[in-house]
C-alpha cells in the first residue's frame, strides 16, 4: 500500500486524548524538589545586594540559590544559541523586568512559592531602552561586550561588538534602488508596526534535571534536545556523553521551547542540591521568558504606469529583548524576503536585530507605546498635530529619527 | 516572519487601491515565478506562489459581485500571500531499526508538539520499507538513543528529517536485500524479514540499523550585498484570503470567512497538512485581532490569560483550508515544511479587508476595536476626544 498522500490519523491521538500521553509537568521523582523563581523587578540595574536570609530560615525550603551559587557548578554561567550573553541567574546586573534572580528549593512548590515571597533585592537602577528605533542610537547600552557563540553555521559570521544594541544587522543590495525609483510614476512609502506578543504554548516550559554518578538527565519540554544537550555539556565543561536529554510529547511551542529555557537553571540546581529538581514555569511566568518580536518595518516601492514595482527599499527594526537567543537569525534569514514575493529589479533591504530591555524578543511599554503610535501616524497626521503642543514635538522627534 | 507579510502585503494592498488596480491583478503582475531571480540572486524553483495566488482568487470567487453590507455592518475583502526561506545550512539524523520480527522502530529527535511529525515519519519509512505506517514505532527526544537535529523550529523537520529518515529506511532496506544474498536467496526474491534473520542466526535474533544523515546545499549570502545563489533549500508559501464585517458604532472586526491556501509540495499527510494550516491561522487571527502585551515601565501588566487573550472557539470563523498542486524535487517524496505557512497572509488579509469595507487603513497590530472606532469616528469628523 502507498503510505505517501495517506491520510492516517495522529499515531499518538488515541494516547492524548485518554491522558496516557507523557509531559514533564506529569513527570515525578523520588527526592524530587521544585524551584520556584524571584525575578527583578527593574529593567536595568545594577545589583546591590539580595537578602535571602528569611527565605532561608522558612520551615521546608531546602536551599536558596543565587547566581553567585551558580559558578559554583558553573563557573562561567552564561548561554544562548547566537551570543553566550545570558546568565543563568542574573550576575552583578539584571536586565528586563521578570528576569530570574535566585530560586527557593523545597519539597513543596507552595512553600517554595511562599518563600519567594520573603527574598527582597536591592538594585541601582540604569538607563533602560525600550523600542527597538531607539535602540539603533541609544545611549542606553544593554550589554557592555556581545560575545558570539559560534554554535551555528549559519551565524558564524556574527561578530562581537561593544557600545552597540545592535546584535546583526542584514543587509542586502540588488540593481541600484535610487535609479529604479527615478524611473518609477509613482513613489510609495508606509511604515508598518507590530506589539509585542506571546507564543502561548499551552504547556509551559517544564525541566526537570536528575544528577547521576557522573551524569545528569534532564526531562524538558524542548524542540531541539541536542542542542540542550550540546550547550548544558559546554557550560558543565562535560562530554556531551554524559548529558542526556529526554523530550516527552509537547503541548505545544510554536518557536517558544528553542534552545536553552529553564534546562539551565535545572541542571545547575541539580547538581548544587545533588537532587532531582524541577523547574515548571506558570502561564504567567512564559510572560517573563520569551516572546515574538515586535517590528517596526519602513517599505518605499517605485510603480511605474503599467502596475510593475520597480524597485522597493525596505527597512526593518527587530525588537530582540535584553537577550540576543535566536534574534540575529530571525534579522538574517527574515531579510532575505523582506520585500515580498514578487519580481523586483532593484531592492535594497536593511534588516537589524536590537537588544532592549525586556524579556528576550520582548518589547513596548507605555511611554513607548506613545511613541511608536507617532512612528506611525508621522506622515499623515504631523500636520494637524503641530497645534497640540507636546505631542506635536514628540511627533516631529519621532519623524526626524524615522526620516519620513 | 508574519511581522514581515504584514507590512509588505498591506503596502501591496494600498499601492494596488492607490492606483485603481484590482488586488490580485496587481499581484500576478509583479509575482515571482519559478527561473526569475528572488531578491537574494537565488533562482526560485519549486515555488507554487502563482499557483496560491489563483487558487485564493477561485476559492474567494474574487470575480463575482461581493455583497457590501447595509447599515452599520459593512462588509470587505482582502488576501495577502507570503513566502519564507527555510533556516539552512542544518542537519538532521536518523536511525531506523528492523528487529528480528520485522517489527520497526524509528529513532529521532524530531519532536512531535501537535504537529503530527511522529506520524508523518513513520508514512516515510513505512513507504521504503512496505509495512503500514500505523505499525512503526516512534522513539523521539532521547539524545542517548537518536543521532543529532538542529531542532524542531522553522517548518524545517519534515523536509531536513524527512529527508535523513528516508536515506535512514533505504539504508535499513539495502542492508536487508544484503542479509538476503547473504543467506542465499536469489535477488529479486520476495522474502518475509523474519525468515531473513530466522536464516541468518538460527533463531529469531539480531537487527538490521539503517542510518541517514542529511543536510543540504547552502550558500552564505555576501556580507555585503546579501546575495547568493543558493540562500535555502526550499521556499515555504502561503496565503490567505478573508471577507469580514466591520460594525461601524463598535469598530469591532468579525471575520465571516476565511480561506487559507499553501504549497505544501506532494503532502505527507494531506489531512494533517490542511489541519496545520488551520492552527497556523487561528494563531495568527490572535496576534492579529487580540493579542498585545501590554508593558508600563518594562513590566508586563497582562501577564495572565485573563488580561492577554487568546483565541477561543467562539472566535474561530468558518475556515477552509487547501493545498496547491505541487512538488518539492529536493524533498523526501516530494514533501516540504508548512508548518508556518498559513500564519504569512492572516493580518494583511484581515487589514485589508477593513480598509475594502470602510476605507480606514490600520498600520499597528493589533487591530482593537478601539483604534478602529476612534479612526471611523476621525474619518466623519467627529473624533472621540481624550479624558484629561
Amino acid at each position: 500500500m502507498n503510505q505517501i498522500g495517506r491520510s492516517i490519523p495522529r499515531l499518538e491521538a488515541r494516547a492524548k486524548v485518554t491522558g496516557r500521553a507523557e509531559y514533564v509537568h506529569n513527570m515525578r521523582l523520588p527526592g524530587m524538589l521544585h524551584g520556584k523563581i524571584f525575578r527583578s523587578t527593574v529593567a536595568h540595574g545594577r545589583i546591590l545586594g539580595i537578602d535571602t536570609s528569611a527565605a532561608r530560615e522558612t520551615e521546608g525550603v531546602f536551599a536558596v540559590v543565587t547566581g553567585e551559587d551558580i559558578r559554583s557548578v558553573i563557573p562561567n554561567p552564561y548561554f544562548g544559541p547566537a551570543f553566550h550573553d545570558q546568565p543563568i541567574l542574573a550576575l552583578e546586573k539584571v536586565h528586563f523586568v521578570g528576569e530570574p534572580v535566585a530560586v527557593v528549593l523545597s519539597h513543596d512548590p507552595h512553600i517554595a512559592e511562599a518563600a519567594v515571597q520573603m527574598i527582597a533585592a536591592d538594585y541601582e537602577e540604569l538607563p533602560p531602552v525600550f523600542d527597538e528605533v531607539e535602540a539603533m542610537t541609544s545611549k542606553a547600552i544593554v550589554h557592555e561586550v556581545l560575545k558570539p557563540a559560534g554554535t551555528f553555521a549559519d551565524l558564524k559570521h556574527l561578530a562581537g561588538r561593544k557600545h552597540t544594541n545592535v546584535t546583526l544587522d542584514y543587509q542586502l543590495r540588488r540593481g541600484d534602488v535610487e535609479a529604479g525609483f527615478a524611473i518609477a510614476d509613482h513613489v510609495f512609502e508606509h511604515i508598518f508596526r507590530t506589539g509585542q506578543v506571546l507564543h502561548v504554548p499551552l504547556e509551559s516550559h517544564a525541566s526537570l534535571a536528575e544528577p547521576g554518578h557522573d551524569s545528569l538527565t534532564i526531562h524538558t519540554s524542548s524542540q531541539t534536545p541536542s542542542f540542550v544537550r550540546m550547550e548544558i555539556a559546554r557550560l558543565l565543561g562535560w562530554p556531551e556523553n554524559r548529558v542526556s536529554v529526554r523530550v516527552p510529547f509537547l503541548g505545544g511551542g510554536f518557536g517558544a521551547k528553542v534552545y536553552v529555557k529553564v534546562e539551565a537553571l535545572a541542571a545547575a540546581l541539580a547538581l548544587i542540591a545533588r537532587r532531582p529538581v524541577k523547574i515548571a514555569l506558570t502561564m504567567e511566568e512564559q510572560f517573563y521568558t520569551i516572546g515574538k518580536h515586535a517590528t517596526t518595518f519602513r517599505i518605499k516601492s517605485g510603480v511605474n504606469k503599467d502596475g510593475r514595482i520597480t524597485a522597493r527599499a525596505c527597512d526593518v527594526w527587530w525588537n530582540g529583548g535584553a537577550y540576543a537567543d535566536i534574534g540575529p537569525r530571525v534579522a538574517q534569514k527574515s531579510g532575505f524576503t523582506a520585500a515580498g514575493p514578487y519580481d523586483i529589479e532593484h531592492v535594497r533591504i536593511d534588516s537589524a536585530d536590537l537588544d532592549a530591555s525586556h524579556a528576550p524578543f520582548v518589547h513596548v511599554d507605555q511611554e513607548v507605546s506613545g511613541r511608536r503610535q507617532l512612528a506611525f501616524e508621522a506622515r499623515q497626521r504631523i500636520a494637524a498635530a503641530a497645534k497640540a503642543g507636546r505631542r506635536a514635538t514628540r511627533l516631529r522627534r519621532a519623524a526626524t529619527r524615522l526620516g519620513v | 516572519m508574519p511581522q514581515l507579510v504584514w507590512a509588505y502585503e498591506s503596502h501591496t494592498d494600498l499601492i494596488a487601491r492607490e492606483l485603481g488596480i484590482d488586488p490580485i491583478e496587481f499581484r500576478r503582475k509583479n509575482i515571482l515565478r519559478d527561473g526569475r531571480p528572488q531578491a537574494t540572486g537565488t533562482i526560485m524553483k519549486d515555488a507554487a506562489i502563482g499557483k496560491v495566488l489563483d487558487r485564493l482568487a477561485e476559492r474567494m470567487n474574487w470575480s463575482a459581485p461581493f455583497d457590501r453590507g447595509s447599515g452599520s455592518i459593512k462588509r470587505g475583502r482582502g488576501i495577502g500571500i507570503g513566502f519564507k526561506a527555510s533556516i539552512s545550512p542544518t542537519t538532521s539524523g536518523a536511525i531506523v531499526n528492523v528487529n528480528a520480527d520485522g517489527s520497526i522502530v524509528l529513532y529521532t529527535n524530531t519532536i512531535d508538539m501537535g504537529q503530527g511529525s511522529d506520524t508523518g515519519m513513520a508514512q516515510i519509512v513505512a513507504e521504503v520499507l512496505n509495512v503500514a505506517a500505523e505499525s512503526v514505532k516512534v522513539v523521539h527526544g532521547n539524545t542517548d538513543v537518536a543521532p543529532y537535529d538542529m531542532g524542531t523550529l522553522g517548518s524545517r523537520s519534515t523536509f531536513h528529517m524527512g529527508n535523513a529518515v528516508r536515506l535512514a529506511a533505504e539504508d535499513a532496506r539495502s542492508k536487508l536485500t544484503a542479509l538476503a544474498a547473504e543467506v542465499g536467496l536469489p535477488a529479486g526474491t520476495n522474502y518475509d524479514v523474519k525468515e531473513l534473520f530466522k536464516k541468518r542466526y538460527g533463531m529469531q535474533a539480531g537487527n538490521v540499523v539503517g542510518t541517514g544523515t542529511y543536510i543540504p546545499r547552502y550558500a552564505s549570502p555576501d556580507p555585503k550585498t546579501g546575495q547568493s545563489d543558493n540562500v535555502t533549500p526550499f521556499w515555504m508559501i502561503g496565503g490567505t484570503g478573508v471577507e469580514v464585517e466591520v460594525d461601524t458604532e463598535t469598530g469591532h472586526v468579525r471575520v465571516t470567512r476565511m480561506i487559507n491556501v499553501a504549497d505544501a509540495g506532494r503532502p505527507i499527510n494531506p489531512k494533517i497538512c490542511v489541519t496545520q494550516l488551520s492552527g497556523g491561522a487561528i494563531m495568527q487571527l490572535g496576534f492579529t485581532l487580540h493579542e498585545d502585551m501590554v508593558f508600563d515601565s518594562g513590566q508586563v501588566t497582562n501577564a495572565s490569560f485573563a488580561d492577554y487573550k487568546i483565541p477561543g472557539f467562539r472566535d474561530v470563523p468558518p475556515m477552509e483550508s487547501d493545498l496547491v498542486t505541487a512538488t518539492q524535487e529536493t524533498g523526501p517524496f516530494g514533501a516540504k515544511g508548512v508548518g508556518e505557512s498559513s500564519t504569512f497572509g492572516v493580518s494583511p488579509a484581515i487589514a485589508n479587508a477593513v480598509h475594502d469595507a470602510v476605507g480606514i487603513r490600520l498600520t499597528e497590530l493589533p487591530i482593537k476595536p478601539e483604534t478602529l472606532l476612534r479612526a471611523l469616528r476621525a474619518a466623519e469628523g467627529r473624533p472621540i476626544e481624550d479624558e484629561e
